[in-house]
Formats: C-alpha cells, structure tokens, sequence
C-alpha cells in the first residue's frame, strides 16, 4: 500500500492486518495514484519461532533495519517511527527540527522540546481546537525563507492523554492503543482530513515557546533572549550537524523574526490562551 | 520498466541519460542508487555536468540530500585527518591514508560524493602498539569485542579492532597491511611504503599505482560485496583520471610483482562488462587483453558485484554473492582456522535467525 504524507510518502509492505488497518484509519483518504514515492517500507514478523513465541515485528527502510524488532502489538507505533527515521535520516535540503507546529492565521508556533513536555498532548489538543497541527514531532522549514511546511501525519497520544483526548472529543479518530512501548501506551489521533491538508500553506514562524509540562502549576511565562533560545533551537535540530552553515543561517534567521518563550503549565486551556495572544493580527 | 543489472554504472558514466527518465524509473533509481551507496556519487557527476537543475523535482530533493550529506562526510574527514596528523606529529611513526580517507585527501575524481563508513589508516607493524597506544590517550578507544572476535582481529588480521573517537563518534581502522597476513597473500609493505606521495595537505597516500591496486585488492578479495559497484565506480574513475601507457604498464607490473595479478584481470573484465562503451580508448584496449571469459567470471564473479537489491537481483545473483562471501573468507584464511571462524559465525547466525537478531546483543544503559 502507498502512504501519502504529502511532503513525503512510503510504500509499504506488510503482511500483518493490524498494522494496514490503522494506516488506512489514518492516511486512507489521502490520494494514492499518480504519488512517487520516496521510500521503500516493509514491516514483517521478524523471526521463523518468533512467529510462533512471543511475535515481533521488524522495520525494514528498503533493504536496511534502523531500529531493534518490537512486539507484534506495536507494529503502527514502529511504523510511525521509522517514517519519521526516514524523513530525519535522508533530508538534507530542508531545516528539520524536533519540534512540535501549530498554525493558526497563517502563522506558525514551533515548540520544539524532549520527549515529555506535553508537546504532543499540546498538539492534540489544539489540533481538535481550531489549530492545525502541521506536525507533532518534526517541523520541516525551507531554508531560503524558513517557512514551516505541513505534514499530513497522526499526532502521537501516550498514556494518560489518550483517554484524556477521548474524553475532549469522544468522535476523534484514534489507532488501537500499543501498549508497553519504550514510551508508555501510545495511539495516534487523526488531526486533519486530507481535504482540510490540501488548503494548508507554508507558514512563517512568528513564535518559539519551549514547553515543560509540571503538575499544578500555574501558567508562568518567560521571555527568551536571542542567544538562550538559538542555543536550544540548534539542540532540538535533526540535521544541524550535517547541513553546518546554511542551518545556523537558518536558525539565526528563525530566532531573529519569532519571540521566544519558555513556558511552564499545568492546564492546556491557559497555554491556548497565550498561544491565542501570539498569533493575533 | 526496470533497471537493466549491467546497465547501472551507466547512468553515472553517462549521466545524460538520466534526463529521459520518467518519475517511476526515478523513484527505482533512488532507491537503488540508496543501498547501493551511489545515489550521492550520481549527485555529484549529474552536478558536474550542470544537469540537477533540469531534473524534476522529487529526484533534484534526493540527489541534493545525499550531496548534502556526502560533503559534509568530506569535511569531517579532512578534519579528522587534520586532528590525525597533529597526533603524529611529533613522533616518528609514518601514517598513510587509505580508500575513503585517501580519496577525499588526494581530491581524486571518485571523491566528491563518495560515502564511506570509516576513516582507514595503515602504519608500520614495527610501530602498530605505538600509534595505538598514542590514539588511545587522544580520546579514541576501541569497544569491547567478544572474545572470538578479539582473536581474529589480533591473531588473523590486517587491521586491529575499530576504534571510535569518544566526542565525535568517529570510526578509525588502524592497519598494518592491506591484507590478511595469515593468508599467506599479504603485501609486502616496505614495498608499498615507498610508492607513496603527499597531498597539498600533506598528508601520506599511495601513489597512482598503488592506490588502484590497493582498490582491486580490496574489491576482489573482500568477502562483502554490497558496496561493489561503488568500489568498482571509484576503480573506473581513478584509472579514467590516470589513464596512460605508463600508468597501465606500472600498474600491471606492480599487480605481477605484488602476486595480485589474477585480480588485476578480474578488475578489467568487471570494468569491461559493466562499463563497456563508456572506458577510454586505453583502458578498453587493456580491458581486451586481459579478458577473463569462464564460467566461474560469468556466473559468479560478475553477478556477485549488483548491489543486494530485489530491483536488480534474483535467486542465482544472490546465491553468487553467498558463493563470494565463503570464497572471501577462503581465501583470508588457511582452512582450518577458516572452519572454527565460519562455525563461530553460523552458530551465532543461526542463533539470530532462531531467536531474532537482537536478542543476545549487550544490553545499552
């Protein structure tokens, strides 16, 4: 089957009906004929008695296997992931930044942060909201301009925010959960149709807020100068190393045109609100 | 359509004909190019002959990155060579860079694009614990080994274990050979220590001669062959770049001299298959003399240098490259120290295919 991101797509070869299921809960109204595409997927159970005792799932990149086999249950989690390994691992003509992006009035918030500062719960929640999420895990910038282009990808859910987010929007489109992954439980939401996709456009980036999600607490905001917020914006790169000059032009360029911000919260509503505030006209 | 096996190095030898492709013969050769190591090389000649910028799109994206990625490799590597050099500086062990390392410090024609995984560097066997032991106190270290794997590197080999730079990450071979002593075929290295020449950065390399020998060597003796026709790439441009009378007599003299002569032969059949119309009129003519054409070259030999891709490889191309990977550790080895080596490595794999790959690995954290 095809899987058509729309900056990027993947054939993929898989026998295992779990793993095509969720794959076209996700992507299956995106179009598929006419798409090249730009690598090549299989993702198959891994050993002769493995698929007997407990069944794993390998991920291959063409003939190539980046990561170890994981259980069978969380083969669309693998799959997910190795899309991600791929872009992160081939592209070099884009800027790519762990990051989360959110757009409203054509101007992108990247919220580029570790794992577990609520960045993807954030994404969710915003996505179903009235925002769209070009990604929740990677933003993808052209580097003439630096614009934030949209992906056509699943926000990742883990543990606690899966029920959460089913209990804000009982009707949103969720995979079967995987559980006991490296990261907890993990599901992937549906945050746009392919219809509402196809308006989106490249989005300049008007704001930089590094999140940290802490139980209890009050909404603090703090203003970031330029250098603090550089230094952690290269740290969140993919291929800051590899692409060298033109990504610290890149970032340079970024830091000097969007307010930087490091925010602590503990209720999504409050950070909506701030976020609100950045994107105004 | 698909891509013709014996037609692969043409699209880099005649980059031209990439302007007449359709998207779906693109997507094939990208993926191709990809595994087999070759997609920044294409990068590189289609850049050279100004044609990137008239290709669409979706291949114009693949080809930069992999460019991107390929001369960021190069930098990294003169750097390190730079930090090598300073190392060495004030003692008396001689370093000669090899293959990869050398190519991009040499700046010969095959370099821009080439990937290679590791910097390689020989030094004399007399002075080996001594460049060891000094990389070691310059923050490079080797990782643990299983004991087996220990012992064919400090008994059997030509190299000793990896070592890898603990801030960069960097990947070092530190050699004493061009090839396996136990063999009984190894080279003479006094000899190969004088065919040496120094780069505008004055770093240690072989000369013309030695260096595609050393290429042929590596390429016809290896028992891997996934990165073949990348090696076979870089033989046809390094000779191209070369190419006189002078250089084919050296060289073929250097191979009878050196006891690498049936290599040398095989080399230029390969060369003559795969690249046929696209040799210089000297190297066709040197190609036309020593001509191998058996069954052994046809049906294994040849075959076993495609890239291991579904794309350009069936049943009998990957039961050649199986064929190889035994007669490469053959000829490494006399057969007794062969068979306890490949009874080690099948019980491991058999292991793996049993109980899946990862699962005796060292735990990380």
């Amino acid at each position: 089957m095809l899987i058509n991101c729309g900056q990027y797509s993947f054939d993929l070869a898989t026998s295992l009906p779990l793993i095509q299921k969720s794959a076209n809960l996700i992507y299956g109204d995106a179009p598929v004929s006419g798409v090249i595409s730009d690598f090549n997927l299989s993702l198959n159970a891994s050993s002769l008695l493995r698929r007997f005792v407990k069944p794993q799932v390998s991920f291959l990149c063409d003939q190539h296997s980046p990561f170890k086999p994981l259980p069978l249950n969380q083969g669309y989690a693998l799959l997910e992931w190795g899309m991600n390994w791929c872009i992160a691992a081939h592209e070099y003509t884009r800027f790519l930044i762990h990051s989360a992006v959110l757009v409203k009035n054509d101007k992108a918030i990247l919220c580029p942060a570790s794992p577990g500062s609520g960045k993807s719960t954030l994404s969710a929640y915003l996505g179903l909201s009235g925002w769209y999420v070009y990604s929740d895990e990677m933003a993808i910038i052209d580097m003439d301009e630096q614009r934030v282009l949209p992906m056509f990808r699943p926000v990742c859910l883990k543990n606690e925010s899966i029920s959460l987010l089913q209990s804000w929007h009982p009707s949103a489109t969720v995979t079967p959960v995987c559980r006991d992954t490296q990261k907890g439980d993990v599901a992937h939401v549906k945050v746009l149709s392919w219809s509402q996709y196809q308006q989106l456009r490249p989005a300049p980036i008007a704001g930089l807020v590094f999140p940290r999600y802490k139980v209890g607490s009050d909404l603090k905001i703090y203003q970031l100068d330029q250098l603090d917020s550089f230094n952690q914006l290269s740290h969140n790169a993919f291929n800051y190393n590899v692409l060298g000059k033109s990504a610290f032009k890149a970032a340079a360029q970024i830091v000097g045109n969007a307010k930087s911000f490091e925010v602590e919260y503990s209720k999504l509503t409050d950070l909506a609100l701030f976020f609100d505030e950045l994107v105004q006209d | 359509m698909s891509i013709a096996p014996k037609q692969i190095l043409h699209y880099l030898a005649q980059p031209e004909r990439c302007t007449l492709i359709s998207l779906v013969q693109w997507q094939q050769l990208i993926w191709l190019f990809r595994e087999a190591k070759l997609l920044s090389s294409l990068a590189a000649v289609l850049e050279r002959r100004a044609l990137l910028c008239s290709l669409p799109v979706y291949a114009q994206r693949h080809l930069q990155s992999a460019l991107v990625y390929a001369d960021r490799q190069a930098q990294q590597i003169r750097f390190e060579c730079d930090e090598l050099q300073t190392i060495f500086l004030n003692t008396d062990i001689k370093v000669l860079y090899l293959k990869g390392a050398a190519y991009t410090l040499a700046d010969t024609e095959n370099s821009r694009g080439r990937i290679c995984n590791d910097i390689d560097v020989l030094v004399n066997k007399s002075q080996l614990a001594a460049a060891e032991a000094l990389l070691k106190r310059n923050y490079w270290k080797s990782d643990k080994l299983s004991s087996h794997d220990e012992r064919y590197y400090r008994e059997w080999s030509h190299e000793i274990p990896p070592m890898v730079h603990i801030l960069r990450g960097t990947v070092l071979d530190l050699h004493h050979n061009l090839y396996l002593p136990i063999s009984g075929r190894s080279a003479d290295m006094a000899k190969f220590f004088e065919l040496v020449k120094t780069t505008n950065s004055g770093a240690l390399v072989l000369n013309q001669e030695a260096m595609v020998l050393h290429s042929i060597i590596h390429l016809f003796m290896n028992e891997e062959t996934q990165s073949a026709m990348r090696d076979l790439w870089d033989i046809h441009l390094l000779t191209a770049q070369y190419s006189t009378a002078d250089f084919w007599n050296n060289l073929h003299n250097l191979a009878l001299s050196t006891g690498f002569e049936l290599e040398f032969r095989y080399c230029l059949t390969a060369l003559k298959y795969y690249l046929g119309s696209a040799l210089d009129p000297l190297t066709k003519n040197q190609c036309e003399q020593y001509f191998e054409d058996n069954w052994w070259v046809r049906k294994v030999l040849l075959p076993a240098l495609l890239p291991d891709h579904p794309l350009v490889i069936g049943w009998q191309q990957r039961w050649a490259k199986r064929f190889m990977y035994f007669r490469g550790h053959f000829l490494k080895m006399p057969l007794h120290i062969l068979l306890g080596h490949l009874t080690m490595k099948s019980f491991f794999g058999l292991r793996d295919a049993i109980f899946g790959k990862h699962q005796f690995s060292p735990k990380k954290n």
